[in-house]
């Protein structure tokens, strides 16, 4: 047999045993690693040369068994089972030794070429363990290399290994004897196999026999066609493969447990510093609480100590932007690059100091090992909310992404339990959705700002498990499976992980600004300084009745102008109305010649007006020579006045409503989308002030806005994703159609409501 | 010998026996793969009543809900 | 082993003073939120009570426990002053950054502020935890904890 020079090599192992971390320092990949069993859950293909021979890794997600209950499982099965990598390197965490080998002994009686890595050397020896590992490699027959994943060592003793390994023939030597009635019906079952040619191609004899009384589902499915099908059936009716799959199972331990004192010398056991740290954080009457204020510290942190972090980097754009505005030719451009640009993108930039916290904090969460706990904690209120105990981590982990939260469901065993968790997820609060609170409450709620968007997070909270109990009581119904998951010991996280982990996230955030948000400032920006007429600048034209204009010229006719703030001019012609100014009385029907008007003053009048206004024109409409401030006219506002019959009994403007519609995309794009429209002819360096500015934009629709924002549709990246882990149409648009309408109704309610109470 | 009862309602702190799994076959095997066969050695750490348990099985620590609690047989090694 | 019961007797004692205070400024803190009175360097905030009070009632629970006699126990104190040490360092972050605002920035929302306003229970209690971290810095050397990475 030649040398291969191309290899697969596979890396399987229990959950949480350093896989991904083996991988990327294999690979110099960037994977997400993390301190709780369920990180990775699709397979990961990376390539790597070592020594000429071009090696294809793929990092598997963790599995306790060659028999799989959760579709992450499954994943890591199908590939190793029916896909036949050349070598499986099985990450054994060498702190936790007697049941990693159980899986081993799946390894060896599969027959596949397996490499140990035994990895987590350097925790089990601290705390006093001796690994003997030639004797382990020598009783197990397989080669075993110590390594300490997280920071490269043994990686090349490993590969060494894996390449050595690969030149070798499959071998089924190493069998584990499950004593002789057992071993009399394998033998039995064997000699019917072999007749199906077909298979015995595929997998050894004897571990189909194996799976078979272990009434494994996948071979039964495989033996669905065989023409031996029915003398197997018949074969295993005879048997009691229940007490054979029992005694196998007992086999193999004893088996592991007549290796293990000769290979491993344990060192002092007692109780750790991970289960002490456990009685207090866990504890029944403290855990919740102590939950609680650690995710209020957080929260403290993402915003307050943000605060001025972020008002440094809007002062810069606001600077850029006005200069843009006022130094760039054309005007066209200059707007382009400073309201489009520096507005849009540079406004969602704003938030980058949060969105970098908010990613560190969720860092430290999960490589901590806390993240495991909380689920704990959290399990009976979950379970009388009808969320399954392992929902907890993919709903925390949606503070971050829902996308990676979503697929995170995938180690839920039960379809019912992971639809729900799946369908709720999307009202959990993500990262994205942090700028839109930020620029609203920072607006309108000054002070309280904090405890407005900590508030705004509980009530995605509220609606994620409220939405649950929904579902259980009406289309999903049913209990909670019961489950069971292992703990990570606690790890102190080093200061440069956290802040590659919080890196790897909020460069996300910096490349989602410099790509889609980019384009959607650009496309945002064109709709709203062209009309059907072209660029909106200097424009002479006809307004008809009803209409509104916002602009810096001349206006003929019959309307009502208002002065903008900081603006004035002068009227000449009929008052139609009586008024009184501060220079004085103006009859109605009477005509004046240049009657000055300050800020904020207002006339209805029937003739010219010279100056800075809001002009809404009367039955007659009107005619106007100037530049207009206004997007009013846009494409971007018909978008937004398409809208206006549904939103408006949320107090939605256009403006908004335009934003919204975009911010489907991301929901950054509401905040780049504000920036956009409500600096687009407006003089504020800064957005936020020309928002205030805006008459109908009270601190209660900011509410309402944020309300809306937080529940009204998975983003656009999401909803493939809803759509891949339900693998339904139905479900998908269920998913999109729930959040519009419950998003609406809440906004609505708040909205009426608040708008009686006055507010 | 000592009586045989569901993990559920064993007390804290004690070493105890697993004497067998009261599930289906699935959740039989699931529940062995993971260290749960018979004769291993398990102690609770931490019971919230009525709720989820922390339980020590050699080195490592599970979290268990109460419904599957109630499937594990145990007695006071 | 007299050694050890000494140094638990401490950390009782040192269990029972923190708890009591944190509770005792958690009940200030529960006053002064209502705003009816104005109690210097306790501003009002009403899920800084909460803190205040799970923070005191882990060190109590480890007062209850040690003085029970079960050794264990101590994990209360040491989680506790490690809650402690955590506000004590997001207030003064938080600080800090008000001060940049106030002093650098000049935001109009920072034209009154003085470092005194920043001053909250969370802080100055945390002293105390210092106390407690340099007292029994050993024992925080987080044995068994591994780091990970490098
Ligand atoms: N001390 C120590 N920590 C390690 C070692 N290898 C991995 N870790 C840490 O163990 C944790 C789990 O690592 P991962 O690489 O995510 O484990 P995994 O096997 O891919 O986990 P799943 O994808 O959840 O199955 C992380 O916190 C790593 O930093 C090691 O050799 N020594
Ligand atoms: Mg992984």
């Amino acid at each position: 047999m030649g040398a291969k020079n191309h290899i697969t090599v596979a890396l399987a192992g229990n959950p949480n045993a350093g896989k991904t971390s083996l991988f990327n320092a294999i690979t110099g990949s960037r994977q997400h690693v993390g301190n709780w069993p369920g990180v990775t859950v699709e397979k990961k293909v990376g390539k790597y040369t070592h020594k000429g021979i071009e090696i294809e890794v793929v990092d598997l997600p963790g599995t306790y068994s060659l028999t799989a209950y959760s579709i992450d499982e499954i994943v890591a099965r199908d590939y190793i089972v029916e896909e036949r990598p050349d070598v499986v390197v099985h990450i054994v965490d060498a702190s936790n030794l007697e049941r990693n080998l159980y899986l081993t002994t799946q390894l060896m009686e599969l027959g596949t070429r397996v490499v140990i890595a035994l990895n987590m050397v350097d925790i089990a020896e601290k705390r006093g363990d001796v690994i003997d590992i030639e004797k382990m490699a020598g009783f197990l027959e397989i080669p075993v290399v110590r390594t300490i994943a997280n920071i490269g060592y043994g990686v090349t003793t490993l590969m060494d290994e894996v390449v050595k390994e690969a030149q070798k023939p499959e071998h089924h030597e190493h069998e584990i004897g499950y004593g002789k009635e057992i071993e009399k019906a394998l033998v039995k079952l064997e000699s019917i196999i072999k007749r199906d040619t077909h298979l015995v191609g595929i997998y050894p004899l004897r571990w189909i026999a194996v799976k078979l009384i272990e009434d494994d589902e996948n071979i039964k499915e495989r033996i669905e066609f065989s023409p031996v099908r029915e003398e197997i059936e018949e074969f295993l009716a005879e048997i009691d493969t229940i007490d054979f799959e029992a005694r196998m199972a007992d086999k193999r331990y004893e088996a592991i447990n007549a290796v293990l004192p000769q290979v491993l010398k344990k060192g002092e056991v007692g109780m750790t510093t991970s289960d002490m740290i456990d009685r207090v954080l866990t504890n029944k009457y403290l855990g919740i609480p102590i939950f609680l204020i650690l995710m209020w510290g957080a929260f403290e942190l993402t915003f307050t100590f943000a605060t001025p972090f972020m008002d440094i980097i809007d002062l810069v754009f606001g600077h850029l932007s006005g200069w843009a505005n006022e130094n760039i030719e054309p005007a066209w451009l200059g707007s382009l690059i400073g309201d489009g640009i520096f507005g849009g993108v540079g406004f969602v930039l704003i938030f980058l100091p949060n969105i970098f916290i908010l990613f560190l904090m969720l860092s430290f969460l999960e490589d901590s090992g806390y993240m495991a706990r909380a689920a704990f904690i959290m399990d009976k209120l979950m379970y009388n909310l009808g969320l399954h105990g392992k929902s907890f981590i993919p709903l925390l982990m949606g503070f971050g992404c829902n996308i990676p939260a979503i697929m995170a469901t995938r180690t839920i065993e039960d379809e019912k339990d992971r639809l729900i968790t799946i369908l709720v997820n999307p009202f959990i609060s993500c990262g994205a959705r942090l700028p839109v609170y930020l620029l609203l409450a920072g607006a309108f709620f000054g002070g309280q700002a904090a405890t407005v968007i900590f508030f705004i997070y509980i009530f995605g909270i509220v609606v994620a498990v409220g939405s649950a109990k929904l579902f259980r009581s009406t289309i999903l119904p049913g209990k909670p499976a019961p489950f069971i998951m292992e703990l990570p010991p606690y790890r102190l996280p080093t200061l440069r992980t956290t802040v590659i982990h919080m890196w790897e996230r909020g460069s996300m955030y910096l490349r989602k600004a410099g790509t889609i948000i980019f384009v959607f400032a650009i496309v945002i920006w064109s709709l709203s300084a062209f009309n059907g007429d072209g660029y909106i600048e200097e424009t002479e034209k006809d307004i008809d009745e009803g209409e509104l204009l916002v602009g810096d010229g001349a206006f003929e006719g019959k309307g009502r102008f208002t002065v903008l703030e900081d603006g004035e001019g002068t009227f000449t012609g009929t008052v139609l109305e009586t008024v009184e100014l501060k220079s004085g009385t103006y009859e109605k029907d009477r005509y004046y010649e240049g009657i000055e008007l300050m800020e904020e003053e207002e006339l209805h009048g029937d003739g010219t007006f010279e100056g800075e206004c809001e002009f809404l024109s009367d039955e007659d409409g009107g005619r106007y020579i100037g530049e207009d401030f206004t997007v009013e006219e846009s494409f971007a506002a018909d978008i937004g006045h398409g809208f206006g019959p549904i939103t408006s009994p949320l107090g939605f403007t256009w403006k908004m409503n335009t934003a919204l519609v975009f911010g489907f995309v991301a929901k950054e794009v509401v905040v780049g989308s504000l920036g956009v429209l409500y600096g687009v002819g407006e003089d504020e360096d800064r957005v936020s002030d020309s928002m205030e500015d805006d008459k109908d934009f009270s601190p209660l629709v900011a509410f309402c806005l944020m309300l809306f924002t937080l529940l009204y549709l998975p983003c656009l990246a999401t909803v493939p994703v809803i759509y891949k882990e339900t693998g339904s149409v139905k479900w998908t648009g269920f998913s999109v159609g729930y959040g519009l309408v419950l998003a609406w109704l809440l906004a609505f309610v708040v909205y009426q409501v608040g708008s009686l109470m006055g507010y | 010998m000592a009586p045989v009862m569901p993990l559920q309602m064993a007390p804290e702190g004690k070493e105890l026996r697993v004497t067998s799994i009261n599930a289906g076959r699935g959740l039989t095997r699931r529940l062995i793969e993971m260290g749960f066969n018979e004769r291993a050695l398990v102690k609770v750490l931490n019971s919230h009543g009525r709720g989820a348990l922390i339980v020590q099985l050699n080195d490592a620590r599970f979290a268990i809900s109460r419904g599957m609690a109630m499937k594990i047989m145990v007695d006071v090694a | 082993m007299a050694e050890i019961d000494v140094e638990n007797e401490e950390k009782m004692t040192f269990g029972l003073a923190a708890g009591a205070l944190y509770v005792f400024f958690g009940i200030l803190q529960a006053l002064a939120s209502t705003g009816l009175v104005d109690i210097p360097l306790v501003p009002g905030n009403a899920i800084g009570v909460l803190v205040l009070v799970v923070i005191g009632a882990v060190f109590l629970f480890g007062y209850r426990e040690l003085k029970e006699g079960i050794p264990e126990g101590i994990a209360y104190i040491h989680v506790g002053i490690g809650l402690s040490l955590v506000f004590g360092i997001i207030y003064l972050l938080v600080m800090g950054a008000d001060a940049i605002s106030a002093y650098l920035i000049r935001s109009e929302d920072f034209e009154d502020w003085s470092i005194i306003d920043d001053v909250r229970p969370e802080l100055y209690l945390a002293l105390l935890s210092l106390i407690g971290l340099v007292k029994w810095r050993d024992e925080f050397s987080l044995k068994g904890i591994t780091i990970s990475g490098v």
